[in-house]
């Protein structure tokens, strides 16, 4: 136990290193959107908080990041906690499919999504709709891995029984047992899932482009016109996406019975 | 028409039989256990009963309605696990209140409950402790009280003592029965422990590889078993090679004595069969009393070694080629036998149980 709590100098070396191979490239960013030649200046800013366009770009990657986390996590965990139950020789085959993405170039996913659904039962593209269901896909290894893993370390199997024995049924038992002990995990999928549909460019200009602007694409097309308001850009999403992980890692440890969960671990 | 009404309960996993044609009737408040070795299909009979398995085949009846296709939650029937099961995101008092709240009782009466089976349980300082801050005995107690809290019709236990050691499990062990008789559950509790099975159970059921063997009381199940398997698989047993010498009069020749068992036996002369012996019907004794002749019999063997194993000693001991095992009560004033030295052996001749074929009936 000792041995914890000493200091040691190698252990905080790396720990600085880290720290200056994050923050410096995040520091410059925010240097270059206040200079202009040798003065400071908050002109980038103010341009860009003059510009509507900038809202509705963040409004809409905002609810297309929600969006993906509440589809991501609906098709995930129940999938998830059914074949753990009941179906654990299906369990390679899923996880082959969530490496897909992994696998699939966006650029030839974004062509194939294009000819599937430009026409057919489902016209979707050039739609919102078509970003949120392939970000679910893309991000889907995601939300998978930190499920399973949560799945995993839990006795997902027993615990459905105890709680099947004394009277739950399948929503009950998901709602009352599963969930909030597999919490962490779901936390830190729709995490990593939000902040990725947040920052996804390639999908969101191929698919949909200037029809429905998301944020990466404001961005881009800012950054053509401006390097400068595409800095100041890059800093204000680096604040959304911190204040957004803040506010979920935050309300997950107020829920009920959490705190002894995460001291568990 | 008993409480719990199994009836030819059937269960396969692919090819393999795990539960082959399961009866069984218990009565209210009756505690029955399955004992059997690993793999004989204990848990998965009890399984069928909780709902958490189907069978293939049979039907199963409680309080004269029958449940076989019943979801698990609807059976009312509380189980508890080898491993706790405890919900670990509830506390002790939250745990046991939870089939209490599925069941929409009003708040004020989950709480009066809950505390009536903390005082059952002895734990009412731990009501506000989570799981992983309570021992493996007292997880298992909150365990036991989590599932009687809903007043199930039926309680299921599955190994509950297993994962504790010997002395929390000897006190648990009694405390379950103390409970369960104070309560007048109708309860199962599936386990390997033989001394478990012997020293709880109202009756027990003996399986092997899933068939039941035999069903009986404790008293019975010992001393009368009905199987090879049961005789052997219970207690201590010395299991002699013997030849039928005279039918009608149950005589047969072990390492070349001639000895009387209850007869008249079915086998024909010249059988060869086995001499089931428990040790503790062997005794040593000084000289041949004559009056005892016509419900003793007497053979000399020779001690090979002697081990003390606390209140017993246990002698070994050959008759001619044949090695069997005795069991004499320890005392201070004991002169224990010298291996080497001839000693005069005694057992009633109604104490041998006479095996052929193993996994047979015995006649
Ligand atoms: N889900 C399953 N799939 C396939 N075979 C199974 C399954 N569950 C049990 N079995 C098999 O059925 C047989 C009976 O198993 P069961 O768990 O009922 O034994 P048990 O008497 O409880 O043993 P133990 O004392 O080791 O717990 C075993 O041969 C086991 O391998
Ligand atoms: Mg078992």
């Amino acid at each position: 136990m000792r041995k914890i709590t000493q200091f040691r100098p190698g252990g905080s070396l790396v720990l600085v290193l880290f720290a200056v191979y994050m923050l410096v490239p995040l520091l410059a960013t925010l240097n270059f959107s206040l200079t202009l030649g040798e003065n400071y200046t908050t002109v980038a800013y103010e341009k860009l908080l003059r510009n509507e366009a900038l809202f509705e770009a963040l409004w809409h990657s905002l609810l297309l990041a929600t969006l993906t986390v509440l589809g991501s996590l609906i098709l995930t965990l129940p999938t998830l906690y059914w074949v753990q139950l009941k179906l654990p020789q299906a369990k390679p085959l899923l996880e082959f499919f969530t490496l897909l993405p992994f696998i699939v170039p966006p650029i030839v996913m974004a062509l194939g999504l294009i000819r599937i659904y430009s026409s057919g039962p489902f016209p979707i593209t050039g739609t919102p709709q078509i970003l949120v269901f392939s970000y679910m896909m893309v991000s889907l290894p995601f939300m998978f891995r930190a499920i399973d893993n949560a799945l995993q370390s839990i006795d997902t199997h027993t615990l459905t029984e105890a709680a099947q024995s004394l009277g739950a049924g399948t929503f009950t038992t998901l709602r009352y047992i599963i969930i909030p002990n597999i919490l962490p995990g779901i936390v830190s999928g729709s995490l990593l899932v939000f902040s990725s549909a947040l920052a996804e460019f390639a999908l969101a200009n191929l698919l949909v482009g200037s029809a429905w602007t998301t944020f990466p694409v404001f961005v881009s097309n800012v950054g053509r016109a401006d390097g400068r308001q595409a800095a100041a850009l890059a800093v204000i999403s680096f604040v959304i996406t911190w204040l957004v992980s803040i506010t979920i890692l935050w309300s997950a440890n107020r829920a009920p019975g959490q705190n002894n969960i995460s001291l568990n671990r | 028409m008993s409480f719990l009404v199994l009836n030819q309960l059937k269960k396969a996993f692919g090819t393999a039989l795990a539960v082959d044609n399961f009866e069984l009737e218990v009565a209210k408040g009756e505690l029955v256990t399955f004992l059997g070795p690993s793999g004989c299909g204990k848990s998965t009979t009890l399984r069928i009963i909780a709902g958490f398995e189907t069978c293939d085949g049979g039907q199963i009846w409680m309080n004269q309605q029958e449940i076989t296709h019943l979801p698990a939650n609807r059976r009312k029937i509380g189980m508890v696990f080898q491993s706790y099961a405890l919900f670990p995101n509830m506390t002790v008092a939250e745990n046991i209140g939870f089939g209490l709240k599925l069941a929409k009782e009003k708040p004020p009466i989950i709480k009066k409950r809950v505390n009536e089976m903390l005082s059952l349980i002895r734990l009412e300082v731990l009501a506000q402790r989570y799981p992983h801050q309570i021992s493996g005995g007292q997880a298992q107690r909150v365990a036991l009280a989590r599932a009687l809290a809903p007043q199930p019709q039926l309680l299921l236990l599955d190994e509950p003592l297993s994962a504790l050691d010997a002395l929390i499990r000897r006190s648990l062990r009694a405390e379950i029965r103390q409970i369960q008789q104070q309560l007048g559950i109708t309860t199962i509790f599936v386990t390997h422990d033989q001394e478990e099975a012997l020293s709880l159970s109202d009756r027990i059921v003996v399986m092997n590889q899933g068939r039941i063997e035999q069903i009986g009381t404790p008293f019975e199940i010992y001393n009368y078993p009905t199987t090879n398997f049961v005789a052997s698989f219970i207690g201590t047993l010395n299991m002699l090679p013997a030849r039928v010498t005279n039918a009608a009069k149950g005589e047969i020749n072990l390492g070349g004595h001639t000895v009387r068992v209850a007869g008249p036996l079915s086998q024909s002369d010249n059988t060869e069969i086995t001499l089931a012996l428990r040790p503790e019907n062997l005794k040593i004794v000084e000289v041949e009393e004559e009056g005892l002749s016509a419900t003793e019999n007497f053979v000399h063997a020779k001690v090979k070694e002697v081990s003390l194993l606390g209140a017993v000693v246990r002698v070994r001991l050959s008759l001619a080629e044949v090695l069997l095992e005795l069991d004499m009560f320890n005392s201070r004033h004991l002169t224990l036998p010298v291996p080497g030295a001839e000693v005069k052996l005694s057992f009633p001749i109604d104490s041998g149980l006479i095996l052929t074929k193993p996994n047979t009936t015995i006649p």
